[in-house]
């Protein structure tokens, strides 16, 4: 059953019990539910008038929850109307026409939801009428819609940014509460396949089962559920207070979307940063060009589960290609805002193409996360939070641990702790959930991590687990390093795999300082017995989010929002902020239509600057004393401007 | 005080109907600068709705769900450019003098006779081609009606229809044109007057919907609701009205007119219409080729108060005529294409009264009284004659009356207290609002009122460029 824009999934429900009433079915005809006709109800909708509408969601809502029996009654009764006196004889009419009408109408069109089988309505009456056309302007067949694009060419771009400018006030016009639908829609699909798409995320990543499943599969859902709850809480319009001075007029927030946005996510989590953005763009009802990363595209995922909700094929495109080439074009086209994660590198390069068209632009970039050990922590605790952390989705995570900074009374203890089980790690592109990591995603990032382990090797640094890499092969092992140091490219460069590096700290203001002393600003943790430490050195971090005695956690809660400081990124998304992140924020100021003059406004005049002299004054003077006095300089001052508007 | 930057137009015409073009064409011909706003869409002949479902929801007013107080009766009121000439059935017949005498006798009006509407019928007819259907592409459903007929002895008559190239020889069935004709045979407006008219430089606004007028200056000012949702006034030096019996009365009745014409609103007929079934053993596939090419032609059934037609209508309609629901309706629906059916049209005699409510909204009171029953009856009774000497197994009578020909509202006639228009086409008391189209018929003529609305717009825009030029 599609989503409808005028009727809830409560009196659809109640329109296919009433359906089902009417129509059946026979040996020969199927019922009205299994024709899936439904589905078009949104075509005789739209012309009703708000009353009949009114009238029909009433009766649908009610017929949701009444026995068969009853709706049978009463169509019975509704037959029977000439039996019925005046008013409830109308009435009776009324609803016979209104629900038979529905009913019929869509039953008797020949329509059809996409997935029914069966022999068509019209072949079954015998209606067969035809018409030739003649002319040459006879109508042309409407050309299916396709909602992705590979590889497209400079004009098909254009296309599909006009496409999506066309659709965005449609989108709009659903209101959220309607959009929330199809993301509930969506949510229970991706339930419903998620074994299917796991497949899928695997087979372009890599990755392990289990880390697919909780990232990818359980962060969206979370991100979903998190839409559901709040976006029509934070999207209203907001009313906010009016100062004294501007008293008798009212300001209001309203969020609306920014228009055509651009959606480019990256390859480690490309489910998860697919439908996260894409979700959160369109709840605020903007249309959404989505281009995912050539590596891992996950093709024909994402559109077949947007379809399947029964988005519009224009609200949501999907465009695939080499992401320089395409992303320039894309830009090209001016979307009225871009939202990137991925690395540095790209992140640059869109922000200034984008800086020439002064198109905002989001960017959620890489990091190099430290994590903080200090000697009152659990140990056994933080080992295993640092072997997440840093080897989780195989360390190809932007707030994956990439500097563990441990306390030197405990370093010894902690390192032996950490080499002991990440020895215990398990590796494989695994289907039973038993496999720790899988292998490189890509393998531009094996080359990268082969470098920073040569150089470290080269410059003194040791390996205290996954000596045994060749360097080359995608299936890299944990690597713990010890007795690294920054001048080393895995120090400076972000890592994006298995590689941790652990060093030892002696105090908190070391820690703090060695923390900050990179580019990077993305998350951070810090783990201690003692709160106001890890309180205090949480806010010294000059970073995005700090997740204290845990790692990487700020993104599980998506109340949260995320984004990155210093070279990290720019913006923040999720959260409430995330619905800003796709919103135009708008200012409202509500005066009413008066002959009323504003004493702000010409003609100026010396007595009005002695006036407003002394409201200033007094307004912003404390005391109770200076706001009687404020009040007294408004009145005069509005009692000069209105004799001033009379005498001239 | 909004200043318009608008044009300021000779003309404006509210409706893209079957008068408005009507007289836009010839306005337009004597150079007027005219408007026409319209509150339906623009569809070409590749964007006609293409089943009963979307035509319903996008050619009518209120999704096709308009209904007269007592439910008894459903309007069909078409909203779209073009108005009735593109969904109704292009029959198109002049009127008998029993129809003028009538209007003349309610109207006072003396020009209301076949001999001085003559003229006017021929410069009407001369617009649009007008056909009937030669018999071999006759279909079964006009056989049986023919054989009835002929077998009981009444008089028929061939159906003029205004259209061309249908190209039957195709195999073309003319039922789909009942949601816009999309061959571009059916002699709609948009076909014939309506395209002479924008080539001559009519300026039309499709989808824009006239809200109020305001004649108290000396030109008239039409506030406008437009697609995007604002709204606009336009200005002209003179109006006319042709948006319909329901339309004018509810536009004048929406300024604040209806104390200034105490007739507004009254005398509303609208022909109630009852479909009925008879079905055979045999195949009779009514929907096939040209579906209707009869009509009654019999001095008793006129008499009577009633004519029967040789008709049909989508499978949605028919569905929705058909009582009741169940396995029994999916049964009927299964025989569909042995159905033969016949219409009775009542000439209606008890007015009905078109008002709006606080609201602005349409209010429809239309009852029938004893006398439209009995005609409603005497016909249903000869309809089942008919069935019966065809071999028909079963006849059924459609629940549900369909109000097709909309008229009266703004009656012409002498007397201002009892009619809206004088019999120059102008409002009574109003130098410059005009109007000729359904809405000024003073009765029920008890035949298809297209033709001479057509006629009347012609007579109407010869008067109105006399007294310009005056
Ligand atoms: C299904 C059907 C079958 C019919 N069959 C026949 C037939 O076979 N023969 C026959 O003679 N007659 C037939 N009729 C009747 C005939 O079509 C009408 O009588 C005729 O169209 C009336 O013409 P009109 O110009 O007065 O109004 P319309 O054709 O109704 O045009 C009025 C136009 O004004 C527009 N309008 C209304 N209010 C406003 C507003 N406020 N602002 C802007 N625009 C507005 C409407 O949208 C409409 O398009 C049929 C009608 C229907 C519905």
């Amino acid at each position: 059953m599609k989503i409808s824009k005028y009727f809830n999934p409560q009196q659809l429900r109640g329109l296919i019990r009433a359906g089902d009433v009417i129509l059946p079915g026979t040996d020969v005809s199927p019922s009205f539910s299994r024709t899936g006709c439904i589905d078009h109800v949104d075509r005789m909708a739209s012309t009703l008038t708000s009353d009949d509408l009114g009238g029909l969601r009433l009766l649908l809502g009610l017929f949701r929850f009444s026995p068969k029996w009853v709706i049978r009654l009463l169509m019975t009764a509704c037959t029977k109307n000439s039996l019925a006196p005046g008013f409830l004889g109308s009435a009776l009419r009324t609803i016979d026409l209104g629900i038979r009408g529905m009913v019929m109408s869509l039953y008797y069109s020949n329509l059809t939801g996409r997935e029914y089988q069966g022999k068509k309505v019209f072949d079954i009456i015998g209606w067969n009428t035809r018409l030739v056309m003649p002319h040459d302007d006879s109508p042309s067949e409407i050309p299916q819609p396709d909602i992705a694009y590979e590889n497209p060419e400079e004009s098909d771009v254009a296309r599909i940014f006009s496409r999506a400018r066309q659709a965005q006030p449609e989108i709009l016009s659903w209101g959220v509460k309607k959009r929330l639908e199809f993301i509930s829609r969506l949510k229970a699909i991706i339930i419903a396949r998620q074994a299917d798409i796991l497949d899928r995320i695997q087979a372009d990543t890599g990755k392990s089962r289990t880390d697919a499943l909780t990232a990818e599969i359980f962060g969206t859902l979370d991100h979903l559920d998190y839409l559901e709850k709040n976006a029509v809480k934070v999207l209203k319009d907001r009313k906010v207070p009016t100062p004294f001075a501007l008293m008798g007029k009212q300001s209001k927030i309203y969020f609306e979307p920014m228009g055509t946005t651009l959606i480019i996510s990256p390859w480690n989590y490309p489910f998860y940063q697919a439908i996260v953005p894409i979700t959160l763009a369109f709840a605020v009802g903007n249309a959404i060009i989505y281009k995912p990363s050539s590596a891992t595209p996950l093709k024909g995922l994402v559109e077949e589960l947007l379809a399947e909700t029964g988005f519009d094929p224009a609200w949501v495109q999907v465009v695939y290609g080499p992401g320089k080439e395409l992303g320039r074009m894309l830009i090209d086209q001016r979307p009225d805002k871009i939202f990137f994660i991925g690395s540095q590198r790209a992140g640059r390069q869109i922000i200034t193409q984008a800086a020439e068209q002064l198109i905002p632009v989001e960017l959620e970039m890489g990091g190099k996360d430290p994590m903080i050990v200090f000697e009152d922590a659990n140990l056994e605790r933080a080992a295993a939070g640092a072997i997440w952390g840093a080897f989780t989705n195989t360390g190809q995570s932007c707030t994956s641990v990439e500097k563990l900074y441990v306390q030197d009374s405990i370093y010894d203890a902690f390192k032996a702790i950490l080499v002991r089980e990440t020895l215990k790690m398990t590796r494989g592109t695994d289907s039973d959930g038993e496999s720790d990591i899988g292998p490189m995603t890509t393998s531009a990032q094996v080359k990268v991590i082969a470098r920073q382990i040569e150089d470290a090797r080269k410059k003194g640094a040791t390996l205290l687990t996954g000596g045994e890499w060749d360097g080359a092969s995608a299936a890299i092992p944990p690597i713990v390093v010890e007795d690294s140091s920054d001048d080393m490219l895995l120090n400076r460069e972000e890592t994006f795999g298995p590689v941790l590096p652990i060093f030892a700290f002696h105090d908190e203001a070391e820690a703090v300082r060695r923390a900050n002393s990179d580019d990077f600003g993305l998350s951070a943790s810090v783990w201690s017995a003692d709160r106001q430490r890890a309180d205090r050195v949480a806010r010294a971090i000059v970073t995005g989010n700090v997740s204290i005695n845990n790692v990487m956690l700020t993104e599980g809660n998506h109340a949260l929002p995320f984004g990155g400081s210093k070279k990290s990124g720019i913006g923040r998304y999720k959260g409430e902020f995330g619905f800003y992140c796709f919103s135009n924020i708008k200012s409202i100021l509500v005066d009413k239509n008066s002959g009323k003059m504003e004493a702000n406004w010409f003609p100026y005049s010396r007595r009005k600057f002695q006036l407003f002299t002394e409201l200033t004054t007094n307004i912003y003077s404390p005391g109770i004393w200076s706001f009687f006095k404020a009040a007294v300089s408004g009145l005069k001052l509005e009692g000069y401007v209105k004799k001033r508007g009379k005498t001239d | 005080m909004t200043p318009t930057h608008s044009p300021f137009y000779d003309y404006i015409l509210v409706g893209a109907g079957i008068s408005g073009p009507f007289i836009a064409h010839e306005l337009c011909r004597a150079g007027a600068r005219c408007l026409m706003v319209e509150a339906g869409k623009q569809y070409t002949r590749r964007t006609y709705p293409r089943n009963d479902l979307d035509g319903t929801a996008q050619l009518y007013w209120s999704g096709g769900l308009e209904l007269g107080t007592d439910a008894r009766l459903v309007f069909l009121r078409p909203k779209v450019v073009g108005g009735g000439s593109i969904v109704n059935q292009a029959l198109v017949d002049r009127f008998d003098e029993d129809a003028f005498d009538s209007w003349r006798r309610d109207s006072g009006v003396d020009d209301f006779n076949e001999k001085a509407m003559a003229p006017w019928y021929e410069k009407a007819e001369a617009e649009i081609a007008i056909q009937t259907i030669p018999s071999e592409y006759r279909n079964r459903n006009a056989d049986v009606f023919e054989q009835g007929f002929q077998r009981l002895g009444y008089q028929l008559a061939p159906l003029r229809r205004a259209q061309k190239d249908c190209n039957y020889e195709a195999g073309n069935c003319c039922i789909e044109c009942l949601n816009g004709c999309r061959i571009g045979s059916k002699q709609s407006t948009p076909e014939t007057v309506l395209k002479k008219a924008l080539e001559l430089g009519l300026e039309l606004r499709a989808e824009t919907e006239a809200l109020k007028i305001d004649s108290s200056a000396n030109a008239i000012g039409v506030a406008c609701q437009t697609s995007d949702g604002g709204v606009t006034t336009y200005r002209a030096r003179n109006l006319v009205l042709a948006s319909g019996a329901i339309g004018n009365s509810r536009l004048l009745l929406n300024s604040g007119l209806g104390r200034r014409l105490p007739a507004l609103g009254h005398n509303f007929f609208c022909h109630p219409q009852y479909m009925n079934f008879g079905v055979y053993d045999q195949p009779v596939m009514s929907h096939l080729g040209a579906f209707q090419a009869f009509k009654s032609d019999d001095a008793g059934f006129r008499k009577n108060g009633f004519k029967l037609e040789n008709v049909y209508a989508g499978p949605a309609a028919i569905a929705l005529l058909l009582s009741g629901f169940g396995r029994q309706h999916h049964r009927t629906m299964e025989r569909l294409s042995h159905f033969a059916c016949i219409e009775v049209c009542t000439r209606d005699t008890q007015p009905g009264r078109i008002r709006v409510n606080r609201k602005g909204k349409t209010i429809i009171v239309k009852g029938q009284n004893k006398e439209d029953l009995r005609r409603y009856h005497k016909g249903l009774a000869v309809i089942d004659e008919i069935f019966n000497a065809t071999g028909a197994k079963e006849v059924i009578h459609g629940t549900m009356g369909i109000g097709l020909h909309l008229m009266g509202g703004c009656g012409m006639g002498t007397d201002p207290n009892r009619s809206v228009v004088d019999p120059d086409f102008r409002l009574h008391g109003f130098k410059n609002i005009f109007c000729a189209d359904s809405s000024i018929f003073p009765n029920a003529p008890g035949i298809n009122p297209s033709l001479t609305i057509m006629a009347l717009s012609k007579k109407a825009a010869a008067q109105l460029l006399k007294d310009a030029n005056r």
